[in-house]
């Protein structure tokens, strides 16, 4: 399957500042989310993802084409940028009115559509024809964010969508996007909050220093890491026993017990294999398990590990 | 559960007094407005300028003394008449240090003080937005309250702050050059001859400075937007200039809608210049047939101006932008 | 909700807008930001400050300060002046803004883009403009300026035709230079006030020269004016030339240039 975007040996340099650093991967189809501190080099590869900058060096194609100035590929991108700016003079309804005929909507149909994206992220009717520079930061993201919906893109490109929205805002955008991916539309979100990513995104591109330095599924990244030693913090009444057991069934390459705890840190040998065998060996160890956490399945592990 | 931060100590150090932080504020004004080559380009302009003032005049110093540098050039380039005519010319000044050196002095200082005037105007230009606009649209008037300062003491700093550029760029120039210039002078009563000149120069462009810089911050403050802010210093300055001819054909007063206008009339009231030139034409009898033959008149339109009108129209400008600074520059 | 359950009628453009839907989007989008309550009374006291400016400056001569402020400071200096102010810069307001991105990434030709925001600042300054001119004419016929409603037809093209030229001019200055007040102030002074005023075979290099010749067309504009000769239709053509060349050129240096901001926070 053809991917939607493709970049090879991508570049981008702010005179001697380096935004990319020739990347090279590719975004298929489904949620993905883009991964990295500030300065990553994010918000450059979105800004070329959606055409308003040109690389300096290497190629980015979406959909096939590359994006400056080629209006049939922008036709199929939404993009939601991550600032508060927003044409604060006008109320959202004429604001997206204005921005969907832009997107080749007529009037009317732009009109139909603004109040039914506005429903769709939740912007109530009694805001509506109030001038947007009035809005608080969660009501601009919606209004942001409907904007983006409203010509139906084949691609929605998200620069920290959840910024400025309190919990339920973030569910409420969280399973909006759910739906439109399960519609078929590819959604690319960039995002600081590693938790949102974790379980909206089944694909993940991770950057730092303008270079991506993972990319793939979760699983697949974890994978890739095969030096790294998967972590299991056990709680139980016999922590010393537990442990010594699980040393010599082979499942574990080390451990440590928490001081004035009943806890234990299992460094992993074989994760798939401890996994399959660790329940048998607990209950020949005959130690009462109260809690097993794995440190190591959250982003926020795999990305701490991926950019030290 | 309390959450302790352990690793956290309060400072006990000594708390630094209001005028530290006002300090701060202007220190940091000026360090903002002096950024950059043009304005650093700009603020050396006035210093040649005063440079030149002083080889000026040390000239006309050295023409008033029998064994100056000028005697040897007047002997070399000089015919016979013209030694003759310099010569009467010298023992004449001579006679009249007091008319002499004042007036040249008078002079000298109001011109370097209206070309610092127009430098210091195009460094306002430059930098007109560095001194509200960008905290205007970032609202940093909310992180300045934030701190032990008030929104007078932060008023206080960004007006200091551009004073001292002011001060680099017009006052400093001019008071250098009369200093250095009677330093240059072959005798040390030239200090007393242009003590007016002194007392001019501080009356003119010390209340002038402090009133353009008020009027600076205030536009600075009326938009968040910096081509608005610098736009409309430019509109202020330059397009207010064409009033003066309308002015000349209409109604004298609208000349005072110019600010460009109100300082030149306020520098020649205060110099006076043309009483200068009543005086050495009235005094010095060589000059007599010279400036006799000048049409006084139009030297008087140009070298004398009444006060009070200068004063009042910069007055109310002053009191337009404390106005639109107050309403302006306060937490929301 | 899926895609395919989209409530809207007719499908979307597979390309994009038509110039005229993208036209009125763009001029919706520009007097909905600058006609707003806020901003009435800053618009209403620039309007009204010239006309009130010749009404109290009427006195014996009357006339020639009449002439003075319609002919020489509203038409030769008021209108480049703020067509430099606002029409220098829409693109790089928006991105100072931050609203650029909204606009830069519809599915439109960047030249397209540029040309019709450009368009719809220009109609909307000549819309001010005529509004300020035709209370300025007003002022003229209170003060019983003779043959007035003759100057009528010749003031208002010669001032269309002046927002025309500067307003392009100023869009190619804007965009090839962020010091564009700068630059164009130093234009104006050269080639607008100094080569302009002068009368020499070089001084239709001057857009103000074109602009008297075309109000020239009233005759006491004709003898208060200086260097002012030449054929009014000609003039007004280049008015028009340039004001389009020079908005063509901004829109080939637009399609090249990015105004996206710089290197990531």
């Amino acid at each position: 399957m053809t991917p939607i975007i493709q970049a090879k040996g991508l570049s981008r340099f702010y005179g001697i500042v380096m935004g990319l650093n020739n990347v090279s991967f590719e975004i298929g189809d489904g949620l993905t989310g883009l991964v990295g501190p500030n300065g990553a080099g994010k918000t450059t590869l979105i800004r070329l993802i959606t055409g308003q900058i040109r690389p300096s060096a290497g190629d980015l194609l979406v959909f096939g084409q590359r994006p400056w100035n080629r209006p049939d590929v922008l036709r199929r991108i939404g993009y939601c940028p991550e600032g508060d700016a927003i044409h604060g003079e006008l109320n959202p309804i004429d604001w997206l009115v204005s921005l969907g005929c832009l997107s080749g909507l007529n009037k009317a149909t732009a009109l139909a559509r603004s109040v039914q994206m506005l429903d769709r992220v939740g912007l109530e009717a009694a805001h509506r024809r109030k001038s947007v520079g009035r809005f608080s930061k969660g009501m601009k993201q919606r209004v942001k964010l409907a904007q983006a919906l409203i010509h139906e893109p084949d691609l929605l490109v998200l620069d920290e969508p959840m910024n400025g929205l309190d919990p339920m805002g973030r569910r409420e955008i969280s399973d909006v996007l759910l739906k439109l991916a399960e519609g078929g539309v590819h959604i690319l979100i960039s995002s600081h909050i590693l938790p949102e990513l974790e379980s909206l995104c089944s694909q993940l591109v991770m950057m730092n220093w303008g270079r991506v330095l993972a990319a793939g599924s979760q699983q697949h990244i974890r994978n890739d890491l095969h030096t790294w030693s998967e972590r299991v913090t056990i709680r139980c009444d016999q922590p010393s026993v537990l442990a010594r057991h699980l040393l010599d069934g082979g499942l574990i390459r080390g451990f440590e017990i928490e001081p004035d705890s009943d806890a234990v840190i299992l460094t992993l040998q074989d994760p798939p294999d401890f996994y399959r065998r660790w329940t048998q060996v607990v209950l020949e160890s005959q130690v009462a398990v109260f809690e097993i956490r794995s440190e190591t399945r959250s982003l926020n592990q795999i990305f701490e590990r991926v950019t030290t | 559960m309390a959450l302790l931060e352990t690793g956290y100590r309060p400072w006990h150090g000594q708390v630094q007094n209001v005028w530290k932080r006002r300090a701060v504020v202007a220190r940091h004004t000026m360090r903002t407005c002096l950024r950059g080559r043009v304005v650093r380009f700009l603020v050396i302009v006035p210093w040649v300028l005063a440079l030149v003032t002083v080889i000026a005049y040390f000239g006309v110093g050295q023409i008033l003394v029998p064994d100056g540098l000028m005697e040897p050039l007047n002997f070399y380039l000089l015919n016979g008449r013209g030694r003759a005519i310099m010569d009467g010319l010298v023992a004449w000044m001579a006679l009249y240090p007091d008319i002499t050196v004042r007036a040249v002095a008078n002079f000298l200082l109001l011109s370097l003080a209206g070309f610092a005037q127009t430098i210091s105007f195009l460094i306002i230009t430059i930098v007109i937005p560095r001194l509200l606009t960008q905290d205007v649209a970032s609202n940093a008037i909310v992180v300045y309250s934030s701190r032990a300062i008030s929104r007078l003491d932060y008023l206080g700093g960004k007006l200091a702050g551009l004073l001292g550029v002011l001060t680099l760029s017009w006052l400093g120039p001019v008071l250098t050059a009369w200093f250095l210039g009677n330093v240059v002078a072959p005798d040390w009563t030239f200090f007393w001859h242009a003590r007016s000149a002194l007392v001019h120069s501080l009356l003119f462009i010390v209340p002038v400075m402090i009133a353009v810089a008020v009027i600076a911050l205030g536009i600075s403050s009326l938009s968040p937007k910096a081509r608005i802010a610098r736009a409309t210093w430019l509109i202020i300055w330059i397009l207010t200039l064409p009033l003066i001819g309308i002015a000349r054909i209409t109604h004298p007063w609208l000349a005072y809608l110019s600010i460009s206008h109100v300082i030149d009339r306020l520098g020649k009231a205060i110099f006076s210049p043309y009483q200068d030139f009543i005086q050495a034409r009235d005094n010095l009898p060589f000059f007599n047939s010279v400036f006799g033959k000048l049409p006084t008149e139009k030297i008087q339109l140009w070298g004398d101006a009444p006060m009070m009108g200068p004063v009042i129209a910069l007055t109310i400008m002053t009191a337009v932008a404390v106005v639109i600074l107050w309403r302006r520059i306060r937490v929301l | 909700m899926s895609r395919n359950e989209a409530v809207t009628p007719p499908p979307v453009s597979d390309v994009g807008p038509d110039l005229g839907q993208a036209a009125d989007a763009l001029w919706c989008l520009v007097w909905k930001s600058r006609l707003t309550v806020r901003r009435l009374p800053r618009m209403i006291i620039l309007v009204a400050l010239l006309p009130l400016l010749a009404l109290i400056t009427s006195s014996d001569s009357h006339i020639r300060g009449f002439l003075m402020i319609a002919l020489n400071f509203h038409l030769g200096i008021v209108i480049p002046l703020v067509c430099l102010i606002q029409m220098a810069a829409p693109i790089r307001d928006e991105a100072e803004q931050g609203t650029l991105p909204f606009l830069a990434t519809r599915p439109l030709p960047r030249t397209t883009f540029f040309l019709l925001l450009h368009g719809c600042h220009l109609l909307w300054l000549e819309i001010v403009f005529l509004v300020a001119g035709l209370l300025l004419l007003a002022a003229g016929f209170y003060l019983e300026v003779p043959d007035i409603t003759e100057m009528i037809g010749p003031f208002l093209l010669a001032q269309a035709g002046a927002l025309v030229a500067f307003s392009g001019l100023s869009a190619l200055i804007g965009l090839l230079t962020r010091r564009y007040l700068l630059l164009g102030l130093l234009y104006g002074s050269v080639i607008e006030v100094g080569i302009g005023g002068i009368p020499t075979n070089i001084n239709v290099l001057s857009l103000s020269h074109h602009v008297r010749v075309v109000v020239s067309v009233f005759d006491p504009a004709d003898l208060f004016l200086r260097s002012n000769s030449g054929t009014a239709l000609i003039s007004g053509l280049v008015l028009i030339a340039t004001g389009v060349i020079a908005a063509v050129l901004a829109a080939l240096v637009y399609r090249g240039r990015e105004f996206a901001g710089g290197p990531d926070a």
